[in-house]
């Protein structure tokens, strides 16, 4: 008997636009039935709006020239790929999130918001908060509809790092931040390079790039978490004196 | 560059060295990665760039955070003098190791400095890893030193040698941290004119900006012992000229935050943070508290800083320095030719500074300052 789906996943859809006009994270659109002899109302469909292939080109090439420095927890052909794939299921008549893979464009999305962020211009800090919006939608779309993936953690991780220069170190950023940690435990990334790995079917072969970039990704998230400051600041006269 | 900052969680990890066995990421450009590679092959040395140089350099400055954490007794949060002084030099030793491409030339004698070429031979990515990289680096470790600044005063009269090295170290890093910003502000790469956006990035602009600006205060009291050699005949002089050195580096500093607060909300946050706690200590910043500064205005600042300016000697700057100063409150970039307006922009700035320093020499108690959570205040914010 197969499993009973208990939590079903709110539909979502995927569609490009040109970015100046992605004025909201998300909208809900009316599908043509696909039956049509079916009745004639319907629900409307959540959708995410990504910006145009070619605008889309120009900000991964940005990230990838100014920003992915800072992290680096990606493998740029594979992101190129990835790009390029999207698109073209966004360009095809069959336009199913089960196709394009929610994770996939959460990644994808993550690298787009971080290069509209780092723009030099007046509306890059007002842009980035809708993309990083979407962003997070499909991140938690993921959340209900898939186990976790190794493209769900980098999106975490480069959407983490545009959230905390939008509103500091805040919970949304701690949020995405354990996340990471968790999600990466629970696909065994801590242990890529253990000998009882093979009890873990989910692990890539050890001499793949697939698993090259899951050490990247691992060893980015624990010198985060080692990252603490090496001295205390005394507070004895905080609290009452301060506030 | 996440680090985590005082709060709950201060002194903790999360993941558990022994509860992993993962090796380190290769040394080695995307291009070079394959399916059914040879690890042992593809790996570069680490004197070569790659896109992972300052990764793997952040995993071994975050094994001696490690160690630090675990050599903190958790009860306490403190480590001794002695101690701090240890890890201090593993942080100098792991300064003294990295490869050529990630050492900048702020820490060269000017004779033993890169040619341009040689600077221009690096990619892009690189000298951003290298700014990332010692920033963060530099941050880390004034903090280190932090409350030693704050203590100075008594350390000073009691001649302590052990505040006094901490002091320098905290200064010194401090200023390294603004002349990285000096040296990228020349690099032609986008990220250095975005910069600004970047919380770490704002995290260690600020730190060293508190310090440099704490010191100049401090340093009024301290200098008699701690500066002048005994029997200088030029000391006199000599103090003055540092002390002016000392306020560009300040204003200079200020600088930069200012522009930063027109780039990023999370800077806007820092410096309403910042000048909310200085007003408990009766400190008011002038050009950041007014939402605009027209010239009547200006000159009325002008006039109170004249008023309350401490310092005999007129404040002269380098003219690059006052030129860049030159900004406007809304984010105008005034034209250096501008008369008037200049000379009163020019001086709103540097009021700024004379408020509050004279400000702290009135007797603010810098021990509170530096111990009771100022630092913390900010670093909340984050």
């Amino acid at each position: 008997m197969p499993a009973q789906v208990l939590f079903v996943p709110e539909e979502i859809l995927f569609k490009a636009c040109p970015i100046s006009q992605i004025t909201k994270s998300q909208s809900y659109i009316f599908l043509p039935p696909s039956d049509p002899t079916a009745p004639t109302w319907s629900e409307p469909t959540k959708c995410i709006w990504l910006p145009h292939y070619s605008e889309a080109k120009f900000l991964l090439e940005k990230y990838l020239n100014d920003l992915t420095h800072v992290h680096h927890v990606i493998h740029i052909p594979s992101v190129w790929q990835l790009l390029e794939d999207i698109y073209y299921q966004l360009g095809s008549a069959n336009q199913n999130v089960a196709n394009l893979g929610p994770d996939k464009v959460a990644l994808v999305l993550a690298m787009l918001t971080s290069a509209i962020h780092s723009q030099d211009i007046p509306t890059a800090n007002s842009q980035a908060i809708i993309l990083t919006t979407s962003t997070l939608s499909v991140l938690d779309h993921c959340k209900s509809s898939g186990p976790g993936s190794l493209e769900e953690i980098q999106a975490m991780i480069i959407l983490s790092f545009v959230v905390s220069h939008l509103e500091g170190l805040s919970r949304r950023f701690w949020s995405l931040f354990s996340e990471a940690i968790t999600m990466a435990r629970s696909l065994g990334l801590h242990l890529v390079d253990d000998d009882k790995r093979k009890l873990l079917k989910s692990l890539p072969a050890q001499d793949s790039v697939k698993a090259e970039i899951g050490r990247r990704v691992w060893w980015y998230l624990v010198a985060s978490d080692w990252f603490v400051p090496p001295f205390h600041v005394v507070r004895q006269l905080s609290g009452a004196d301060l506030t | 560059m996440f680090t985590r900052y005082p709060g709950p969680s201060e002194g903790i990890y999360t993941v558990n060295p022994l509860h992993m066995c993962v090796r380190q990421p290769l040394h080695a450009n995307d291009e070079d990665l394959f399916d059914g590679m040879e690890a042992s092959h593809v790996d570069k040395p680490l004197s070569e760039p790659t896109v992972m140089s300052y990764n793997l350099q952040r995993i071994r400055l975050a094994r001696i955070c490690l160690e630090i954490t675990d050599s903190t007794p958790f009860r306490s949060r403190r480590l001794t003098h002695e101690q701090i002084m240890e890890f201090d030099a593993k942080i100098e030793g792991f300064i003294n190791t990295l490869p050529e491409f990630l050492r900048p030339d702020e820490y060269k004698m000017p004779a033993a400095r890169t040619n341009r070429e040689a600077i221009g031979r690096l990619s892009p990515g690189i000298v951003i890893q290298r700014y990332i990289l010692n920033s963060l680096l530099h941050a880390q470790r004034c903090k280190f030193h932090l409350q030693y600044l704050g203590q100075m005063s008594a350390a000073a009269e009691q001649n302590s040698t052990e505040y006094l090295a901490s002091r320098e170290i905290c200064l010194d890093t401090a200023r390294l941290i603004i002349r990285f910003e000096r040296a990228l502000e020349h690099e032609n790469v986008a990220f250095a004119k975005v910069r600004l956006k970047f919380s770490g990035v704002l995290y260690c602009i600020f730190m060293a900006t508190m310090v440099l600006g704490l010191d100049l205060c401090l340093n009024k009291k301290s200098t008699p012992k701690a500066k002048i050699p005994n029997g200088a005949k030029h000391g006199h002089n000599q103090s003055e000229s540092i002390d002016e050195e000392r306020k560009a580096e300040v204003v200079h500093a200020c600088r930069i935050l200012a522009q930063a607060r027109r780039e990023s909300p999370m800077a806007a946050k820092l410096l309403d943070s910042l000048s909310k706690t200085l007003k408990k200590y009766q400190l008011t910043i002038p050009p950041l508290d007014r939402p605009s500064t027209d010239t009547t205005d200006c000159q009325q600042a002008s006039t109170s800083s004249e008023m309350t300016l401490v310092t005999d000697s007129p404040i002269t700057l380098p003219s690059n320095v006052v030129d860049e100063l030159n900004f406007r409150d809304h984010g105008i970039v005034v034209d250096s030719t501008s008369g008037l307006n200049d000379t009163a922009n020019e001086m709103s700035d540097i009021s700024y500074i004379d408020e509050l320093w004279s400000t702290f020499n009135d007797g603010i108690d810098f021990e509170a300052l530096c111990q009771g959570g100022w630092f913390s205040d900010i670093e909340s914010t984050f």
